[in-house]
């Protein structure tokens, strides 16, 4: 799965620059920080509904491909700039953590990957 | 532990400021992106730190200090406050027990995993406290690529 696979989802929103073609090889869906420290792996995609500055510390961190926010969360002005300089790659949904979790399910699954 | 010090440096964590929770490790991680040959001792030092900080913005009176020290073959990261210590050590290193106020839990903190991550993921860890104060000490080493 790659990031203009998420950048594609039905109202999904990229809020920063971000290589698209990046590969994202999982998925870990939390909203507690240090779940997503333990549980998340390099180059995974993390769906959460926290939009403040200490996810960035987390992506990057971890290295992960990228962040999606759930149920439409906007990151404030800074978080967002700070994103950016760190190259950190940030979506948004109007949808649940839920569904985003299914929706990419099937799409991990059917890409074979 | 490793005995041979080297080289080390003071980075300090205020009571409260949240906002910065991760800004250590963050720097850290860039100052010390040579010091390690394998991407995955970074990331497990990176952790650590992001974790300490946490622990010292939430459940300190006053913040503390994280000292960094260089040895020949790892990095050693002591976070030192002023208390109120831990009141149950070994609740504290139950996963999934936590003390961390509502308003820390609603930012994603709190979920009782930060010292555990630290245990769990550091080559080395200690910790001492009292109500003077807790003291966490971890080491991560170097690992061949």
């Amino acid at each position: 799965m790659l990031l203009k696979d998420i950048a594609q989802l039905q109202d999904c929103k990229q809020l920063t620059t971000a290589d698209l073609e990046r590969k994202a090889t999982g998925v870990y869906a939390s909203d507690m920080l240090s779940a997503a420290m333990a549980r998340a792996e390099p180059d995974w995609l993390w769906i959460t509904i926290q939009g403040h500055k200490n996810i960035l510390g987390v992506a990057s961190i971890k290295g992960l491909a990228g962040i999606l926010l759930a149920e439409g969360v906007q990151p404030d002005l800074e978080t967002l700039a700070v994103a950016e300089r760190e190259h950190i790659a940030i979506f948004s949904s109007p949808e649940t953590a839920f569904e985003l979790s299914g929706r990419i399910y099937k799409l991990l699954n059917n890409n074979g990957d | 532990m490793e005995n041979i010090e080297a080289e080390s440096f003071e980075l300090p964590v205020k009571r409260g400021d949240t906002g910065s929770i991760g800004s250590q490790a963050l720097a850290v991680k860039k100052k010390l992106g040579g010091f390690f040959t394998k991407n995955d001792d970074l990331r497990r030092l990176g952790v650590c730190i992001f974790e300490a900080e946490a622990n010292l913005a939430i459940h300190t009176s006053a913040g503390g200090v994280i000292t960094i020290t260089l040895l020949h073959n790892a990095v050693r990261v002591t976070a030192r406050d002023t208390g109120p210590g831990i009141a149950d050590m070994e609740k504290a290193l139950t996963m999934g027990y936590s003390t961390a106020p509502v308003w820390a839990r609603e930012l994603g903190f709190g979920s009782g995993m930060g010292l555990k991550n630290i245990r769990r993921v550091a080559d080395f860890f200690d910790i001492k406290s009292s109500p003077k104060g807790t003291e966490v000490v971890f080491e991560v080493r170097k690992h061949a690529s």
